[in-house]
């Protein structure tokens, strides 16, 4: 039977329904493109590293140790069991000259880790040098490069020669980034390139690097477990191995320190030594010429003074003598002179006694005269005394009378002027007027009484005057006269007695004179004859004396020459002596000046040397003293310094990866429930068709074969569309987003044959096998059952229903949009899973593109507010503090704190990799939050510091599951095991970190509390400034190391941006199924229900009605699918949340509003264009034609 | 003036090459209140006259004058304004919604005009007081017919137009539904227009119009139209 008219049919039926067609067309090309090409584009990165690995030879294992690797190590490394090949490299971060450009400088490996030459050549010669070829355009071959190299903490340079001639541009097999080359401690802190070099160029005792390659993972896939699992072998083998080198090394290294310290030392105390001796040698030397000096001088002048006083001793000597001489001379002619004197005193005084003995005799004649006189004068004084008496006694009695004569005439005068008186009275009384004339009488009778006494009186009184007054006295004065004469007479007599007596006392005196003088001259008499016996013998005595001195003055004399000759030779032998000490002392003094000159000379040089050699020998000491015991590391491709790249690399595929993982099989489930029922549709509404076949007599396989050739072809198609973009188009698109941060080639796009099978095997599944089904149920009716219209759903009362007040109150349309949407339950559901799942599919995406977008600005904009660690080397010398302390307190710097570093690490993740931790110990928890906020994610509640417990990172409890109160163990910068309690989790999205206060940490790691670095908050936090800083930093010998922000930002870049691509094409592919799935599922309805919207529309509903009519439905269960999808959304979230992030980063779990608005916003879109392309569609639908017929 | 007037109307389908002549110079008059029965064999052109004064289709040349308004120069949406105000249909296949019940059909179109009758009302007036929440499943042909009526006349209608009302039915069923029709143009006032190719039932009409090969073969005026009761086929 000619099959023509059924291949005429399935073509018709397919060109008829373009539409149904090119649905399942689409939804299979895009359920294996997100499919396959998340599923090819992880394995495509990493089959691309692993054979850029595999040409380049990386080394599975790189064996790293601080203090280099020296023979006992190498002897163990090539005894490890299963190696491969080891090689042993040089390399040493330096900066380009007058920059921070730091550079690695490798030695050229032979075999393991070589590199990709990407222009030029590798080095050949000493000076020549290839660059990493990030550097090909900043330099050109030929070109000179200058680096300038820090030396060590010893103070070594490993470097034969800094400058080089470029001869070529390199790729490292094991430095994939060159955006996060790892840390350095050169230029910024931060790698910035490497080069090749001839390992000559490197002078080192030990090796830097072993890099190991191991027969049983020589052919393995390195990003498989199995890989995984072998390295983790060999790692823990080798690990068993070393075990006991650090301790070894440390003694050995300790030792030969030791020796070398020791052996300097005793030169440098040898120098010191001569040093101290020719310096005392001088000294003694100086000291003696001095003395010999000063004894010369002491003797000079000994010999000065001596013949000085010789000289005077002389000089008085020969003085004396001439005194003596000349008081001999005196005493000769005192001498002579005495003896005349004597003879003279001898005659006087025989003279002398001559005169005394004539006036002893004058003397007695004077007495005896003497003698009469004092007679005759004692008779002269008795009768003086005498006629003395007599003239007083006469002298009284004419005193007495003259007394009586002048009182009585006294008494006379007196009665007289009384009575006179009284008449005056009475005169002057009878004179005034009026007087009575008795009293006148009276009155003159008185006056005449008194006038006759007054005459009576008067003559009596011349009577007396004429009688007795005058006559006596006349008497007297008679009496008076004579008596004067005898006083006269007796007044001479006395005069004359008195000079009869004087001349007495002047004879008297006289005598006495003369006796006194005879009794003197008797005394000088004897005087003088003593004197004269005492001056003879004086002068007897003198002469004797003379004499003596005489003899004496001859002796000395002679002594005296004597001496003056003696001194003059003893002068002149002490001259002699010391004249000769003198020349012996100049010619030392010389010699003397000479050895000072030289030592002079020759001693600040040596005392410089010894001092530097001590300098040296300290610190060297000091060293000594400070070294611990080596760490080795061993290291996988991906922890290997400088790996970081290889990390991140690592990560992007997986995170594609983990994403293949679940999002095709959403894509699938949902396009396969979109094509079944598609399907089933198609096979309804050929269902007369099909049945014309039969009864044209085409067997039923026929007819399957159609329906099943209809879906294979739209499947296939879809599906192998989908395949081939998904091996292209997804990988390229990952590729783009994460190339411009690696240096490995362009992504190899493989053939997975696997997943291409899978592809196909679900499109048949989910497109061909429902067609069939749907066909064969379909066919068991006959023939001419199914040339019969297929009776419509029949309409039955829905749960709804039942609910009477709910259903009474729901409007006419509503009712009937509820009951459309039970009638058809499998579009019902296919719509909300088809909605849901694309809404769940672009919620995700933006979730996580939004969780990851903010990181950036969250870490450092709120949490992380310092700019860069700057970790002090242990041990600073007061310089070196200072200079560190200078820059810390500069004008650069905003803010800083004193904090304890520390790099921890914790085996932890998936892949049971070291995870760095930042340990940061603030010296006070005051202003901690001004560096980093320490603050719970959810409600932003500050943590607070605990005593006896510590904050870590939330991905760092995420990543070892524990919460707040658990304990655990993590290991410390000497890989020493630390027990820790959590007491709080901080919110953080980049690398982990544990914070503690001072007692937690003592508390924690039992050492005693001590900051080794800060804090810093620069005042301009530019990317630039703070790569000056942390240059200015790393350039100080203080300075261990700076970690900066930028370089977790830099890994996170490159991640959040690989990840916001993939994201964003697998929104862009949820949103076109959501396309197809709407369209299709509107579609179905519309053909499903044209015969009614044809009557509703008769019946004169408007075309927005009719629309709404069927479009209600979609719109309901498109709502219901949104929120279903945000359901799934989280959950499928979450997931990612879970699996995608790398160890040390956490997406932010918060839910953005947008998240939620966005897809609404597409999903909404798309319902209402589509529902716009059904209004039209609607609107042109002829009502006539489905309503004439019954079909 | 005639209630309905139909002058010189044309209807032509292009076929490829050919033009088909569904109606050609059709013109007639109806009489409001009259039941008007369209008459022609199948394939004349009847539903394409009805479609037309439906406002369900536009005619190709001529006018279409309905209380005065001539519907052949409305829009669409003007047509389906008329359609939604003045029309009431009946199709021969009922077109009925199956998910919905028959009170719910009724209310279909009583829903979306003022003025409708109780839905409940309009069943009871075709006999199906009983059958209100039934679905047209469950439903018996002409019990189908008389929810279609009950949902055409529900909303009063101006103008109740019927295409082969009792094609599908059979003659006791169909006889039924006619005579409902009838009650709805006698009882309630409204014009009724029904086209058949079954010319027994001719005779039940005020007026008959016969259709031949798209054209008016001849307008009949019947004075005394027949009882239902007594037209047989
Ligand atoms: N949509 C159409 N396309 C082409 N020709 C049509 C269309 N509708 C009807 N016709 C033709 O118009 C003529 C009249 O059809 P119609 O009015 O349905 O006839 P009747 O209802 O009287 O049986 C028929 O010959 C038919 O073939
Ligand atoms: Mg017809």
């Amino acid at each position: 039977m000619s099959k023509k008219i059924l291949w005429r049919d399935i073509l018709q039926s397919i060109r008829k329904s373009k539409g149904r067609f090119l649905s399942i067309f689409g939804l299979m090309l895009l359920g294996s493109f997100a499919l396959v090409g998340l599923k090819v584009a992880g394995p495509d990165m990493q089959i691309t590293e692993a054979n850029y690995a595999k040409r380049l030879n990386a080394a599975d294992l790189t064996v790293v140790s601080n203090y280099g690797l020296d023979k006992s190590d190498r002897e163990i490394l090539n005894d490890t069991k299963g190696l491969k090949k080891v090689e042993y490299g040089y390399l040493k971060d330096v900066v380009v000259k007058n920059t921070k450009t730091s550079f690695r400088l490798f030695s050229a490996p032979k075999s393991i880790s070589t590199y990709e030459v990407k222009k030029g050549r590798l080095p050949q010669h000493n000076d020549e040098i290839a660059l990493d070829y990030q550097y090909a355009s900043d330099y050109k071959v030929g070109q000179t490069i200058r680096f300038s190299e820090k030396a060590d903490a010893t103070g070594n340079k490993v470097l034969r020669r800094t400058n080089f001639k470029i001869v070529g541009f390199v790729y490292s097999g094991e430095i994939l980034s060159d955006v996060n080359l790892g840390q350095t401690t050169a230029g910024t802190g931060e790698l910035k390139g490497y080069a090749v070099v001839l390992p000559a160029v490197f002078d080192s005792d030990v090796y830097m690097t072993a890099r190991m390659t191991f027969t049983n993972l020589a052919n393995v896939n390195p990003y498989t477990d199995t890989y995984q699992d072998r390295l983790q072998a060999h790692k823990d083998k080798l690990n068993q191995e070393l075990k006991s080198q650090p301790t070894q090394r440390l003694a050995a290294i300790k030792a030969t320190a030791q020796k070398l310290v020791t052996k300097n030392q005793r030169k440098l105390d040898d120098a010191q030594q001569k040093l101290d001796d020719a310096k005392t040698k001088l000294s003694a030397a100086r000291k003696q010429l001095d003395a010999g000096a000063a004894e010369i001088k002491t003797k000079q002048q000994e010999l000065d003074t001596k013949v000085a006083a010789a000289n005077k001793k002389l000089a008085d000597g020969a003085a004396q003598l001439k005194q003596a001489q000349s008081q001999l001379t005196t005493a000769q002619q005192q001498l002579t002179q005495a003896k005349v004197q004597l003879d003279a005193g001898q005659k006087t005084l025989t003279s002398k006694q001559q005169e005394l003995a004539a006036a002893k005799q004058k003397l007695q004649t004077a007495k005896t005269q003497l003698d009469q006189a004092q007679q005759q004068l004692t008779s002269a004084k008795q009768q003086i005394a005498t006629g003395q008496a007599t003239l007083t006694s006469k002298q009284r009695e004419l005193n007495q009378s003259k007394q009586q004569l002048i009182a009585a005439n006294q008494q006379y005068t007196a009665g007289i002027a009384q009575l006179q008186q009284g008449l005056a009275a009475i005169t002057q009384q009878l004179q005034t007027p009026n007087l009575p004339e008795a009293q006148q009488a009276a009155l003159k009778q008185k006056q005449a009484e008194l006038q006759a006494q007054l005459q009576q009186t008067q003559v009596k009184y011349a009577d007396f005057k004429n009688t007795t007054y005058n006559p006596g006295l006349q008497k007297i004065a008679a009496g008076q006269k004579e008596l004067t004469a005898n006083q006269q007479t007796l007044q001479q007599k006395q005069h004359e007695l008195q000079q009869g007596q004087a001349t007495y006392n002047t004879k008297l005196a006289t005598y006495q004179q003369g006796q006194q003088q005879y009794q003197k001259g008797a005394t000088e008499l004897a005087q003088g004859e003593q004197t004269l016996a005492q001056k003879t013998q004086l002068y007897q005595e003198n002469l004797a004396k003379y004499q003596a001195g005489q003899k004496s003055f001859q002796q000395k004399q002679a002594e005296l020459a004597q001496g003056k000759a003696e001194l003059a030779t003893q002068k002149a032998n002490g001259e002699q002596q010391l004249a000769t000490a003198r020349t012996t002392l100049a010619q030392k003094e010389s010699e003397y000046q000479q050895q000072e000159q030289k030592y002079q000379d020759q001693a600040p040089t040596a005392r410089r040397e010894i001092a530097a050699g001590q300098a040296t020998l300290t610190n060297a000491k000091r060293k000594i003293k400070q070294l611990t015991a080596p760490v080795y590391s061993l290291n996988s491709r991906r922890e290997m310094p400088g790996g970081e790249g290889y990390k991140i690399y690592t990560t992007v595929s997986e995170i594609v990866a983990a994403l293949a993982n679940v999002f095709p099989i959403f894509f699938y489930f949902v396009a396969a429930l979109v094509t079944f029922t598609t399907m089933g549709r198609f096979v309804d509404e050929e269902r007369i068709n099909s049945g014309t076949l039969r009864a044209l007599g085409y067997d039923n396989r026929d007819v399957i074969r159609k329906f099943t050739f209809y879906s294979f072809m739209s499947s296939m198609l879809g599906t192998l569309a989908g395949v081939i973009l998904g091996h292209t188009l997804l990988p390229l698109i990952i590729h783009n987003a994460y190339h411009s941060g690696f240096t490995i080639p362009e992504i190899e796009l493989h053939f997975h044959l696997g997943i291409t099978l899978v592809a196909f095997a679900l499109a048949l599944l989910s497109a061909v096998l429902p067609a069939y089904i749907a066909a064969k149920s379909e066919l068991n009716a006959s023939a001419a059952e199914l040339l019969l219209p297929k009776p419509p759903a029949a309409g039955s009362k829905i749960l709804l229903e039942r609910i009477t007040p709910i259903w009474r109150r729901m409007s006419f349309t509503h009712k009937v949009t509820a009951r459309n949407i039970f009638r058809y339950k499998k579009r019902m559901l296919m719509t909300i899973f088809g909605v849901a799942g694309a809404v769940a599919l672009l919620f995700t995406g933006y979730s996580v593109r939004n969780s990851v977008a903010g990181m950036s600005e969250t870490q450092f904009g709120d949490i992380i507010h310092y700019n860069m660690i700057v970790a002090q080397n242990d041990h600073l010398t007061a310089d070196q503090k200072t200079d560190y302390q200078n820059l810390l307190h500069g004008q650069a710097i905003a803010q800083q704190a004193p904090v304890h570093y520390e790099e921890l690490t914790k085996v932890a993740g998936a892949n049971h990799d070291n995870q760095e931790i930042k340990l940061i110990v603030p010296q006070t928890t005051k202003h901690f939050n001004d560096y980093i906020d320490v603050r719970a994610r959810k409600s932003h509640d500050k943590i607070t510091f605990s005593n006896d417990g510590v904050i870590i990172s939330e991905r760092l409890s995420t990543l070892l599951n524990v919460k707040v109160g658990d304990t655990i163990t993590i290991k410390d910068a000497d890989n020493q095991s630390r027990k820790i309690k959590i007491s709080g989790i901080t919110e953080m999205y980049m690398g982990h970190f544990i914070l503690m206060n001072q007692s937690a940490y003592q508390k924690f790691f039992s050492t005693k509390y001590q900051t080794n670095g800060n804090l810093i908050i620069l005042k301009n936090g530019s990317r630039n400034n703070t790569e000056t800083q942390a240059a200015k930093f790393m350039k100080l010998s203080a300075t261990a190391g700076v970690v900066q922000n930028t370089t977790l930002t830099n890994q996170i870049a490159t991640i959040v941006k690989s990840l916001s691509k993939i994201m964003m094409v697998l929104i862009i592919v949820a949103a076109l199924l959501a396309i197809v799935i709407l369209y299709n599922l509107t579609n179905i309805n519309v053909s499903e229900r044209i015969r009614e919207l044809s009557t509703v529309k008769v019946l004169g509903f408007f075309d927005n009605e009719v629309t709404m009519y069927i479009y209600r439905e979609t719109i309901l269960l498109t709502l219901i699918g949104i929120l279903a999808g945000f359901g799934i959304g989280d959950v499928l979230y979450r997931y990612i949340l879970a699996v995608v992030p790398p160890d040390d980063v956490m997406f932010n779990p918060a839910l953005a509003g947008l998240s939620f608005l966005r897809p609404v916003v597409m999903i909404g879109l798309i319902t209402a264009i589509l529902g716009l392309v059904v209004n039209r569609k609607l609107r042109n639908i002829d009502m006539l034609e489905a309503l004439k017929s019954v079909d | 003036m005639s209630y309905i007037e139909v002058k010189h109307n044309y209807k032509r389908y292009q076929m490829g090459e050919t033009e088909i002549l569904a109606n050609n110079d059709v013109s007639f008059e109806i009489e409001k209140g009259e039941l008007a029965v369209i008459l022609g064999a199948s394939g004349a052109g009847k539903s394409t006259v009805l479609n037309i004064l439906g406002g369900m289709d536009t005619n190709s040349e001529g006018d279409v004058i309905i209380d005065g308004q001539n519907i052949a120069n409305y829009n669409a949406k003007q047509l389906t304004e008329y359609r939604r105000k003045d029309i009431g249909f009946v199709f021969q296949f009922y077109n009925l919604v199956p998910n919905l019940t028959a009170k719910e059909n009724v209310e279909l179109a009583s829903e979306i005009v003022e003025g409708a009758q109780d839905s409940a009302q309009a069943l009871k007036d075709v006999g199906l007081a009983n059958r209100i929440d039934n679905f047209p499943a469950q439903l018996s042909g002409g019990e189908q017919q008389r929810v279609a009526i009950a949902r055409a006349v529900a909303k009063n209608p101006k103008i109740l137009l019927c295409d082969e009302p009792t094609g599908a039915l059979d003659y006791e069923t169909g006889k039924q539904v006619l005579q409902i029709v009838q009650d709805m143009c006698r009882k309630k006032g409204a014009t009724v227009i029904i086209v058949t190719h079954n010319a027994a039932i001719a005779p039940i009409g005020n007026r008959v119009i016969h259709l031949r090969d798209a054209r008016i073969q001849r307008v009949e005026i019947n004075a005394h139209p027949e009882e239902i009761a007594n037209i047989e086929w």
